[in-house]
């Protein structure tokens, strides 16, 4: 059985929980899976027994504070603290899949955007290879930091509830950074490099190209 | 207190270690064992990093199986490194549960015979 048979077979178990013990349980589940440095599998292991445990207490008239205690965040914590790290090799396959996926939709967009420009305009813009490549590559970095700040707030929201306040400041600094990706690193990245036309149909293409590249990729290899 | 639970977890993993020996169990069965020889007081989802502990420490090792009551469950079976740990804690734990009960008598009767 892979992971995601595993993240499956999870999800169906779980709507045998009563309402207490699944309010109890996904708490810990998202704990648990937004540690993002732990081996995938082995927290899906994990989980699973954890769960099949709960539904076993349960069938006997056992409560998930009875299986756990009242302190669920300290089991937890001494549970990611034995969990085995996830492989670099997997770690770098899963961000490589994500960056290409990302840059795939961007080009089409933008090719689907510039075939929609020219029918107004005749001539298409230069694109310098330089400016492109800082451009994608900071992109990339963002999207990576805001998806980082969204899990350490996923986690620490768990056991611990934020205020209106806090909340409003961390989902504006994400805002922010991608308010500042869009709106300011192309201007802010001077022009350099070669300079070459491309038409949004080859754009387009080329895009297509890379999500099916990526598709296959994870087909193969199981990345998500 | 700190010192207390460090015993306890060394216990309980010398105990895990020892029901493993004799059958390979799952989770939810470990912790009925348990149960079962009167360490009521350990809560049942403490079970859970003391294994992910011993697994670490390669002494014992986890596989999906199917259970007899269906489901496929993770059951535990001990290596050789684990054999060797149990026969370590076995050593340390008779070295020091026959003095610590000596001592234990020893300072109660001084006690008795003092207030009487």
């Amino acid at each position: 059985m892979n992971t995601k048979e595993l993240i499956k077979l999870n999800n169906q178990k779980r709507k045998q929980l009563t309402k207490e013990n699944e309010a109890y349980y996904d708490d810990m589940l998202v704990y648990i899976r937004t540690h993002l440095f732990l081996s995938e599998r082995q927290s899906e292991e994990l989980l699973m027994e954890l769960l099949n445990h709960l539904l076993d207490a349960q069938a006997e008239g056992k409560t998930a504070k009875d299986v756990f205690g009242d302190d669920p965040k300290t089991v937890c914590d001494e549970m990611i603290e034995e969990l085995p790290k996830e492989q670099t090799k997997n770690a770098a396959a899963f961000i490589f899949y994500l960056s290409c996926k990302v840059i795939g939709y961007i080009m089409i967009i933008s090719g689907v955007g510039d075939l929609i420009f020219s029918i107004f305009k005749s001539k298409s813009s230069p694109i310098y290879i330089g400016t492109e490549a800082a451009k994608t590559i900071l992109s990339l970095l963002i999207i990576f930091a805001a998806v980082w700040m969204i899990f350490l707030w996923l986690k620490s929201s768990v056991y611990k509830r934020f205020s209106k306040f806090k909340s409003g400041i961390i989902v504006g600094s994400i805002s922010c950074l991608f308010l500042f990706d869009v709106l300011l690193v192309s201007r802010l990245i001077p022009a350099f490099g070669p300079e070459i036309h491309i038409n949004g149909l080859f754009c387009l293409c080329i895009g297509l190209f890379i999500i099916i590249i990526a598709t296959c990729f994870n087909r193969k290899f199981q990345i998500v | 207190m700190k010192l207390r639970s460090q015993l306890l977890k060394g216990i309980l993993e010398g105990v895990i270690l020892a029901i493993i020996h004799r059958e390979s169990v799952y989770g939810y069965e470990l912790s009925l064992k348990l149960q079962h020889f009167g360490l009521n007081d350990v809560s049942e989802g403490s079970i859970y990093p003391i294994l992910l502990r011993l697994q670490k420490e390669k002494l014992i090792c986890g596989e999906m199986k199917d259970s007899p009551s269906g489901p496929k469950r993770k059951y535990y079976h001990l290596t050789e490194k684990g054999q060797q740990a149990l026969a370590d804690f076995l050593r340390e734990w008779e070295s020091i549960q026959g003095p610590v009960q000596n001592i234990i008598r020893w300072g109660l009767s001084h006690e008795y015979k003092g207030t009487d």
